[in-house]
């Protein structure tokens, strides 16, 4: 997807009217971004289906470091998911000489170089990060005519990180979305959202969310939506997994084959499988010229066997010991319920059940895990049950 | 409100959910506005007389059953999130006991509403 980087400034601009994070409904929505950017179209049905109901649009969003999600009502009021990378390429145009932008699954293939995953910590680290993800989200939002005149719940990681969470701020707000009013919730609340039920159960519930990231695993204790019990690591990631494949990619092949990090995570996504994982052949082009093929027999799934023993040893060992601690009754409860697995690593067929299994040896005890269908698209519909409802009750 | 996802607002969250459930009675032709007890009154004789209830009910339900039960009241319309949320404090106090909600029979369910009537007395001895 490309745009002109004009069209991109003219939204900036917008940024003083967008400050607030619950606006009233006497403030009137400004021109939307899709329509700079050549869906002016599809936004203005958006918009026209909106101003027919009067009410806003329910959305959910998921900002995530390796895909952004965005679940939304499409022009036909039916709800759209859409999934992209969180990946931004800039390069020339030959003809005009202007600087265009490419996001997504597209930038990440015809720029593997030059592409940036401005979130790849899971927060916009720094004012440069922040304007990338703020060029990025607009641009998906943007294309994807999502209505200004909406109520948007953000899923998020739990990250103690000040900084990058003023700077998420400063992209949700220049983002042209949530006219009407903005929420965060936890990724791992959001995402066991459709694991629980179909509407709003897992609000009653008692249990343990563990959201099995790119960047983080989080782990939290939920009691009828308050949240008991934190903990949060960045050493155990799904980051970690794909700078291991290419580790042990490259010792499987006697040093003959360096991967980089997008090629790792895609051996991961298309291969990694704790059920019925094959042995898989890849093509590589040579330096002096040909090509060399080679057969990777093991890397993949002794990356993915680490990743699982010490998933489960920081959960069992650090985080429900602290739980236990706090309260043996309240703990109990919870592990007697279902442990929800959220995040993109859930993916990976069999993944659930090793859980599940590892952690019953190590806590030796039954544990009953589960995670939600379609796992990479689950914090944000989570997040957009809540947003429907933040607009059933007129909570904007 | 910021983004941080750790600042959100749990009533507000509980308040949606509540409005998703399938609704608590308005209290029927008994005239009586529900929910029967919206807060639990202060002092010794109240804690003892939680406690027994609780005691009761675990006894009969264990203490998953009776953490259920108090859901249901909840539902009902008998006592609100909060009233629910402190009574769950209050059974921390209590000894833990297996046992599960279908134990509990309509009799016991009959006890806890009578409780909950006492205890809505001694909160507003007045409009009661």
């Amino acid at each position: 997807m490309a745009t002109e980087p004009d069209d991109v400034g003219q939204e900036g601009e917008q940024d003083e009217e967008r400050m607030d994070w619950d606006r009233g409904d006497e403030e009137e929505s400004e021109e939307s971004g899709a329509a700079a950017s050549g869906n002016a179209e599809s936004a203005r049905s958006a918009d026209a289906a909106a101003a027919g109901s009067g009410d806003p649009s329910p959305v959910g969003v998921k900002l995530g470091s390796t895909r952004t999600v965005l679940v939304h009502p499409d022009t036909d009021g039916e709800m759209a998911t859409t999934t992209t990378l969180t990946c931004l390429a800039t390069y020339e145009d030959a003809i005009t000489g202007e600087e265009r932008l490419l996001y997504g699954e597209e930038a990440a293939t015809e720029y593997p170089d030059e592409v940036e995953f401005m979130l790849r910590s899971g927060l916009p680290e720094d004012d440069e990060r922040a304007d990338l993800a703020g060029r990025f989200f607009r641009e998906v939002v943007t294309a994807n005519g999502v209505d200004p005149d909406s109520v948007v719940v953000y899923a998020i990681p739990s990250i103690d990180n000040e900084q990058g969470l003023a700077n998420l701020e400063r992209v949700i707000d220049d983002s042209g979305i949530g006219d009407r009013a903005i929420r965060s919730y936890p990724e791992s609340l959001c995402g066991a959202i459709p694991a629980m039920g179909d509407g709003l159960e897992a609000i009653e519930s008692i249990f343990v969310g563990v959201n099995l990231g790119s960047t983080n695993l989080e782990a939290s204790a939920y009691r009828r939506g308050e949240q008991l019990s934190h903990f949060a690591t960045g050493a155990v990631t799904g980051n970690e997994v794909d700078r291991r494949i290419a580790n042990l990619v490259e010792e499987e092949t006697q040093g003959r084959v360096n991967i980089d990090g997008t090629t790792a995570r895609e051996y991961k996504e298309q291969h990694a499988d704790f059920e019925s994982f094959e042995p898989f052949t890849d093509v590589i082009q040579q330096p002096g010229g040909g090509s060399h093929e080679f057969t990777i027999e093991w890397s993949v799934m002794e990356a993915l066997d680490e990743y699982v023993d010490e998933a489960v040893d920081e959960l069992a060992n650090t985080f429900l010991s602290e739980f236990a601690n706090d309260s043996m009754k309240t703990y109990n409860l919870a592990l007697d319920n279902d442990i929800v697995l959220t995040g993109g690593m859930t993916c990976i067929p069999g993944l659930v059940d090793e859980f599940e299994s590892r952690l019953a040896d190590e806590l030796q005890r039954d544990v009953t895990v589960i995670a939600p269908d379609d796992p990479v698209t689950a914090a944000a519909r989570g997040a957009q049950r809540i947003a429907d409802r933040l607009v059933d009750r007129g909570a904007y | 409100m910021g983004v941080n996802p750790l600042e959100y607002d749990v009533e507000e969250l509980r308040e949606l959910r509540e409005r998703s459930a399938s609704g608590p009675g308005e209290g029927g032709n008994l005239g009586v506005q529900l929910p029967y007890l919206s807060h639990l009154p202060a002092g010794a004789e109240t804690q003892a007389f939680v406690l027994d209830w609780l005691e009761d009910l675990v006894a009969a339900a264990g203490f998953e059953g009776a953490v259920a039960a108090l859901e249901y009241y909840r539902f009902m319309g008998w006592i609100t999130p909060e009233v629910r949320d402190e009574l769950e404090d209050h059974l921390l106090g209590v000894g833990y006991r297996p046992g599960r909600f279908g134990d509990l029979e309509r009799a016991h369910h009959m006890r806890s509403l009578a409780r909950i009537a006492r205890l809505a007395e001694m909160a507003d001895p007045e409009t009661r």
